[in-house]
């Protein structure tokens, strides 16, 4: 499903990644644990081709449901204008009852406290059931029920997750990885 | 209590209204020294004119506010002001220094009455606040405008007018609204376009307001060229004429088309979204309220040439998309600004040549 071969970034002088490789296969629920700044988040913005590698190959299916960190949804959408465009470029049906959102569909993002963002942000992700879903942090800002709720979307999914939630990571993973800063 | 209070509204609200005036009163102040320096027309001129035609103090007042009131609007809303609230500053203080801030929103305004004295500055200036703060406050001062009572007799109900005005525009702002959705479900390319569209009509509504303006100026020179040039071949007369203004108003509303575009470049590559579908989203973008704008000015000044004056518009917003991508890929606004003017330029000739 996903293979990553000899991944290398540098940040300027900062080598972020070194030499690193990675298989996800279907079904398979990979959690990425690490320290700030050992390059979780950059793993997952190349795979998902927000930012590119130095070197190494990445080889992905057509479709990623990504959810960024911090979620960077225009703050002048409605939530369900943000869900109609995220289903249009995907080519998809928009998931409007996901994650308890539809009571947030006709607030603008703005307005929503980070844990309703967060949630309008997933189900962003989950629109069109992509193949291989890329979740970053997916349960920083979540209240208990939208956390349960998340465990549950993803308990047949194939993902690669990173986050610093050890609970969540040892209930939803198939396998944890840990990355060295 | 009240020097504090000062320093905290200066500080936020006087911030956030500078960073939209000081452009604003810029651009107007250029205009004006072209249309006044010099052997130019006296502004006291225009303002005699303003007196004596009803359809010139309606529009202009109508123009100066949609131009000031994004600035003004800032006052009530900046982050910071939350704060203030919660403090229960003294009312009559408050409102009468937020008056004051959103004054400075009307300095190119209030310039232009004090050509005839200082009490009419005074009128305008209040006049001006009410009208670019709140609803009811531009439907009764665009009616004593209408009116145009002596300024002695205009002052004091502008003073309460004014008033009313800023304190319903600061119990109001944290008002959630109703927001008429924008973008649906639609092709990759339309949706895009859409979500530009909704960042124009709800954040860049300056940018929108001028684009309508100077839109509006062009159909209105078009209307006034062919009134006084019976000879004059329509068509050809209207494309040169207007390929300036449409090509302002093109430029102006670019910026915000590429900044959601590049705020949306995390979701754009994880879709991967041709670049195909990007280009038609910002040609569509531009277009939509160019062409929006030339159809109604063309309906109300120069109804014969709707069709034409559309049409254009829609050429013309596309070709300042296409050259605004690559600019701002260079990350050059100087080149923008140029490239605008020779696009403005080559269709002013090629219509003037048809």
């Amino acid at each position: 499903m996903l293979k990553i071969r000899h991944l290398t970034k540098w940040f300027g002088a900062r080598r972020v990644l070194d030499d690193l490789s990675l298989d996800v296969e279907r079904g398979e629920r990979v959690v990425v644990l690490g320290e700030n700044g050992c390059g979780k988040s950059t793993l997952l913005q190349i795979v998902c081709g927000v930012v590119d590698a130095d070197e190494g190959d990445v080889r992905i299916p057509d479709a990623i449901g990504y959810a960024p960190e911090k979620p960077d949804i225009p703050d002048h959408l409605l939530a369900r204008e943000w869900l109609d465009l995220v289903a249009s470029l995907k080519r998809a049906p928009a998931h409007t009852s996901e994650l308890g959102v539809s009571e947030l569909l006709g607030r603008k993002v703005g307005a929503l406290s980070l844990g309703q963002r967060q949630r309008v942000s997933l189900a962003a992700a989950f629109t069109g059931e992509p193949p291989l879903l890329v979740l970053d942090e997916p349960t920083n800002a979540l209240d208990a029920d939208s956390r349960e709720a998340v465990i549950a979307r993803l308990s047949d999914a194939t993902a690669l997750i990173a986050t610093h939630d050890r609970d969540f990571a040892d209930r939803v993973a198939s396998r944890i990885v840990v990355l060295a800063a | 209590m009240s020097l504090a209070l000062l320093r905290a509204l200066v500080a936020t609200s006087g911030r956030a209204v500078a960073v939209r005036a000081v452009p604003l009163c810029i651009a107007v102040g250029l205009v004006a020294a072209i249309t006044f320096g010099g052997h130019g027309v006296p502004a006291s001129l225009v303002v005699a004119m303003m007196h004596h035609s009803l359809g010139a103090r309606v529009a202009m007042f109508v123009a100066w506010a949609m131009l000031a009131a994004p600035a003004a609007l800032r006052a009530f809303d900046a982050p910071g002001t939350i704060t203030i609230r919660s403090l229960r500053p003294s009312r009559v203080l408050l409102y009468a220094l937020l008056m004051v801030l959103v004054g400075l929103a009307q300095i190119p305004w209030i310039a232009l009455a004090a050509s005839t004295g200082l009490l009419p500055a005074a009128t305008a200036a209040l006049l001006a606040c009410a009208a670019t703060t709140s609803l009811p406050g531009f439907v009764v001062a665009l009616a004593i405008v209408a009116l145009d009572p002596l300024v002695a007799i205009a002052f004091f109900p502008a003073l309460s007018l004014a008033a009313f005005s800023v304190r319903h525009a600061w119990r109001h702002a944290l008002d959630q609204r109703a927001v008429f959705p924008i973008v649906r479900r639609a092709p990759p390319a339309v949706a895009l376009a859409m979500t530009y569209v909704a960042r124009m009509v709800r954040v860049a509504r300056a940018r929108l307001n001028a684009a309508a303006i100077v839109v509006f100026a062009g159909e209105g020179a078009l209307a006034l060229s062919l009134r006084n040039d019976a000879d004059a071949r329509p068509t050809a007369r209207a494309l040169s004429v207007l390929a300036f203004p449409l090509s302002i108003a093109a430029a102006l509303v670019a910026a915000p088309a590429l900044e959601t575009e590049a705020r949306l470049r995390p979701l754009l590559r994880s879709t991967r979204t041709r670049t195909t579908a990007l280009v038609l989203a910002t040609i569509l973008a531009l277009a939509t309220p160019s062409s929006a704008l030339a159809a109604t000015a063309s309906v109300a000044l120069a109804p014969s040439l709707t069709l034409v004056s559309t049409a254009y518009a829609i050429v013309v917003a596309s070709a300042v998309a296409v050259w605004a991508r690559r600019a701002a890929r260079a990350r050059r606004s100087s080149t923008f600004i140029l490239g605008v003017a020779v696009i403005a330029t080559a269709f002013t000739i090629a219509g003037a040549a048809c």
